[in-house]
């Protein structure tokens, strides 16, 4: 770890595709998998390259990219006020499903809580009014319902099947 | 196509509203006995309360109808967000007609709403699943006087045996004295357990007149802290050996976890004056009182510290827009919720249509124009959960998911 005084570290992450970055060591210390690489070795090396064998390289810049402007908000005290949430609905605005997937799961491996917590709801948010096939197909789901049963399932709660959005 | 693990799929679902839950029962079987489960209706409930997502304001508008807004509005988030709810325990079919009746709410807890309609009858109802249960019936009046006197109720959960509870109270002072300060008290108590399915009788009661004087309380109980409370007299014995009315107010708690009374201390406030009463407001419980045209709104901070109580408003009221001249004697103010997520506010209800936002900390208010009359009911805070008014055991899928 980086003493008062030194100059900023830097810490070196290599993905499951081969790609090293090189990240500030504030905004790698959000990363929970990272930071308990270094508090388990003490003595490592500054110039220690940490393997991340479950992420690639396009959702770890994506990744980088929170975490950064989140470390920054926090340094400005700006934690939860209105430039947080502009820069996070920017953020997602672009994303497709399949990337905010691909995000979520290297959130969850690198253990990132508030970014996970942020994911989470966001996809929440993008299915809540959707139809039941969409999510089906969002989560891969097959359908193991005859079409008879579907029906009575369906029919326990119909009202809950208006207003849905158009896929 | 990338899948996601089991954990992550769950954590997505606890943030979804009770609308999209119910309709993606149909997704898979898996899906749909998870989100039956016992398991993920507590794991639901309690990520609302977390978060502190999911409430809405319920506001009663007439004797079988609801409306529901989002917690915190405006005049254009209250335009937005405003549903109206039917009661179905107010229709009733009786051989081929269907009939109306007036259905009052005795009170609100995670999300469910204990109702009282016809004589006495009562159900339990989930507004957001629309599934409701009527309860068995309560047990019948020991004696004839006490059909003609109004019960007391309270609604509320005992989180340590996860159960819900309706206490029942009928009291009377008999003989017929007018003059109750001298007249011998007889009490029915009961309280009914959805686990049990029943009803029993507990203790008795050793306080008066919960129902006379204090008349804004709808005799009705608040719900906070595992208890409900309301105002009462300590019961003394008079020179003759019998139980009369004491002439000190107490605040009086019904525990739900251990069904016992007990006496909560309360502040140096004045119940003297033109309304007096007690509320939960944002879990807090909160005397409110209405003296020479000025309100006070008291807050207990620490649970059963008297010590604890504060002076959270003084509002005069002439510095306040209202509805109604001041001195119109039909004309009240009433806080129903206190709300301190972005600074501290509380709503105050102004007679039949008008709710106005308080800014604790400027000293300012928004005053929001209800679009339905309101009459004089009672406001809740209600938590948008998935718990069943009934009592179901599913151990089996709750090991199976953990």
């Amino acid at each position: 770890m980086s003493k008062l005084g030194q100059a900023k570290r830097i810490i070196f992450l290599k993905t499951a595709d081969g790609q090293l970055f090189e990240v500030d060591e504030p905004v790698a210390m959000e990363f929970e998998i990272v930071k308990s690489f270094f508090d388990e070795n003490e003595d490592a090396a500054d110039d220690t390259v940490v393997p991340l064998p479950n992420v690639s390289a396009e959702p770890l810049a994506g990744i980088i990219e929170f975490c950064k402007a989140h470390v920054e908000f926090r340094a400005n005290g700006a934690a939860g006020k209105d430039e947080v949430k502009k820069f996070n609905a920017e953020y997602i605005k672009e994303k497709s499903n399949e990337q905010l997937k691909e995000l979520i799961l290297a959130a969850n491996y690198l253990n990132i809580k508030e970014m996970l917590d942020f994911l989470t709801e966001t996809i929440a948010n993008r299915l809540k009014n959707k139809s039941v096939e969409y999510v089906r197909a969002f989560f891969g789901i097959e359908n193991d319902f005859t079409p008879q049963e579907e029906e009575a399932v369906r029919k326990e709660y119909e009202w809950a099947f208006e207003g849905v959005d158009e896929d | 196509m990338l899948e996601l693990y089991e954990e992550l799929v769950v954590d997505i679902l606890l943030r979804l509203p009770v609308k999209s839950l119910l309709r993606f029962r149909c997704v898979s079987k898996f899906w749909r006995d998870l989100i039956d489960s016992k398991y993920f209706i507590d794991m639901h409930r309690q990520q609302s309360i977390n978060s502190n997502t999911n409430f809405h304001m319920m506001f009663q508008i007439s004797s079988n109808q609801l409306c529901s807004c989002s917690e915190y509005f405006d005049n254009d988030g209250l335009k937005r967000s405003l549903t109206k709810i039917d009661i179905p325990m107010s229709r009733q079919t009786i051989g081929s007609r269907t009939q109306c009746f007036c259905t009052e709410i005795i009170g609100c807890c995670n999300g469910l709403l204990c109702t009282q309609f016809l004589d006495f009858d009562y159900a339990l109802w989930n507004p957001f699943t629309r599934r409701y249960n009527k309860l068995p019936q309560a047990p019948k009046l020991e004696f004839d006087l006490l059909k003609n006197s109004k019960p007391f109720e309270g609604f509320g959960y005992d989180h340590v045996h996860d159960v819900y509870k309706v206490l029942r109270i009928f009291q009377i002072f008999y003989p017929d004295d007018f003059n109750r300060k001298n007249s011998i008290i007889r009490n029915q108590i009961c309280v009914y357990s959805l686990r049990l399915n029943s009803w029993k009788y507990i203790e008795d009661y050793p306080y008066g007149d919960h129902n006379y004087e204090f008349q804004y309380n709808h005799n009705r109980g608040c719900f906070v802290n595992g208890a409900s409370h309301w105002l009462a007299y300590p019961l003394i014995l008079n020179e003759n050996g019998f139980r009369v009315q004491g002439l000190e107010w107490s605040i009086v708690a019904f525990n739900f976890e251990v069904e016992k009374f007990s006496t909560i201390p309360h502040p140096n406030a004045n119940r003297n004056g033109k309304s007096f009463q007690i509320d939960n407001l944002g879990g807090f419980l909160c005397i409110f009182e209405e003296v020479c045209e000025t309100c006070y709104v008291w807050v207990m901070k620490q649970y059963g510290v008297g010590e604890s109580w504060i002076k959270l408003l003084s509002l005069d009221l002439h510095s306040f827009k209202l509805e109604y001249p001041i001195a119109d004697p039909d004309r009240y103010v009433q806080p129903v919720a206190y709300y301190s997520k972005n600074g501290e506010k509380l709503l105050m209800k102004t007679n039949f249509n008008t709710l106005t936002w308080y800014n604790l900390k400027e000293a300012t208010s928004n005053i929001i124009r209800f679009p339905i009359k309101m009459g004089s009911y009672n406001a809740y805070m209600c938590l948008e959960s998935l718990v069943l008014p009934y009592n179901v055991d599913d151990k089996e899928i709750a090991a199976q998911i953990q």
